[in-house]
């Protein structure tokens, strides 16, 4: 799927695409990456994407890790930007909105009943408020948290339109 | 090592760790809660996201380069029809067909043209390109199938050398 980043320090638009990972796509926690992606790859039944700019598709600039429960309920267990995206010196500044609006848009195209287009992921306990905010999710028990299909829709034309 | 601070760490969602519990108790409240949510939802707006729900199946379908079977764009529209409950009869009649041309349009008898999917365009709110754009897709896959061969030996450096 086509997208764009937006570069920080020029403001310019640069085309991207978002599509299937495999293995060796994976960075390493040595190229400074937090999350195991090549263990996690191995996971049976999970749904990987990385987003990569056109001009150097080898570089990953973001991952996302998705699960479907019972064969109906999409599950966000994973989601990483790459290190140079991450802090007041990051390069492109929307790569978390664009991998959350393709779980969304992932959702209500592989959800199933009651749960199409339902996002579902959990959040670190200080952080609820942040997505909330920033991406409309709503709390329930414990950390989990889901955004719903009306709100996947606004993220989906902000962020992959 | 990272610093915590919450301007950016909500760059990563998830512990990093595989696949979670899903007989947990809140995982039980989440679903509890978004069934809750769903049977709120008006039976209109859940018919607007299976729509949706085809509109990127379809997308995803045309941008996949090696789709692992190839889709007559017929069959979205069956699932169209089906999602918004209307008899095949009526459907025809209100795109201005006869029943029997519906029935080959979904059978992939019967090819779509311009008029049909300006049509079906404004109905379902998807971009009338698409449906033409994946009835190309199948077409040039079976013409790809019949003889791969044949096209395998069409080469520009080939043409270059042949045309002097």
């Amino acid at each position: 799927m086509r997208v764009n980043l937006k570069e920080v320090e020029t403001r310019y638009f640069h085309p991207a695409t978002i599509s299937s990972a495999a293995l060796y796509n994976m960075p390493s926690k040595k190229e400074g990456w937090n999350f195991k992606w090549r263990e996690l790859t191995k996971i049976e039944g999970a749904y990987f994407y990385k987003l990569c700019l056109n001009k150097s598709p080898d570089k990953v600039e973001g991952l996302i890790m998705m699960s479907i429960y019972f064969d109906e309920m999409v599950f966000m267990n994973n989601l990483e930007l790459a290190p140079h995206n991450i802090g007041k010196g990051k390069k492109y500044e929307n790569v978390a909105g664009i991998l959350i609006a393709f779980g969304c848009r992932f959702s209500i195209e592989n959800g199933k009943g009651n749960y199409q287009g339902f996002l579902t992921f959990e959040s670190k306990t200080d952080l609820i408020g942040l997505y909330e905010k920033k991406y409309g999710a709503i709390r329930t028990l414990g950390q989990k948290m889901y955004i719903d299909p009306i709100q996947g829709e606004r993220l989906i034309a902000q962020y992959l339109t | 090592m990272r610093k915590k601070n919450h301007e950016w760490e909500d760059e990563i969602i998830g512990l990093g760790s595989g696949l979670i519990n899903p007989n947990s108790e809140d995982f039980r409240g989440l679903r509890e809660q978004i069934e809750t949510y769903s049977s709120q939802v008006s039976s209109t707006d859940k018919m607007q996201i299976k729509i949706s729900g085809i509109k990127y199946r379809m997308e995803t379908y045309l941008n996949d380069p090696s789709p692992k079977q190839v889709i007559p764009v017929g069959k979205f529209l069956e699932d169209l029809i089906e999602i918004i409950g209307v008899y095949h009869k009526d459907f025809a009649t209100y795109i201005g067909i006869n029943s029997s041309n519906l029935s080959a349009l979904l059978k992939g008898t019967r090819r779509f043209n311009r008029d049909l999917v300006l049509k079906l365009g404004h109905i379902f709110n998807i971009d009338p390109a698409i449906w033409l754009n994946i009835q190309s897709k199948g077409d040039i896959w079976a013409a790809h199938q019949e003889n791969s061969a044949n096209y395998k030996q069409y080469k520009l450096n080939d043409l270059l050398n042949k045309a002097g």
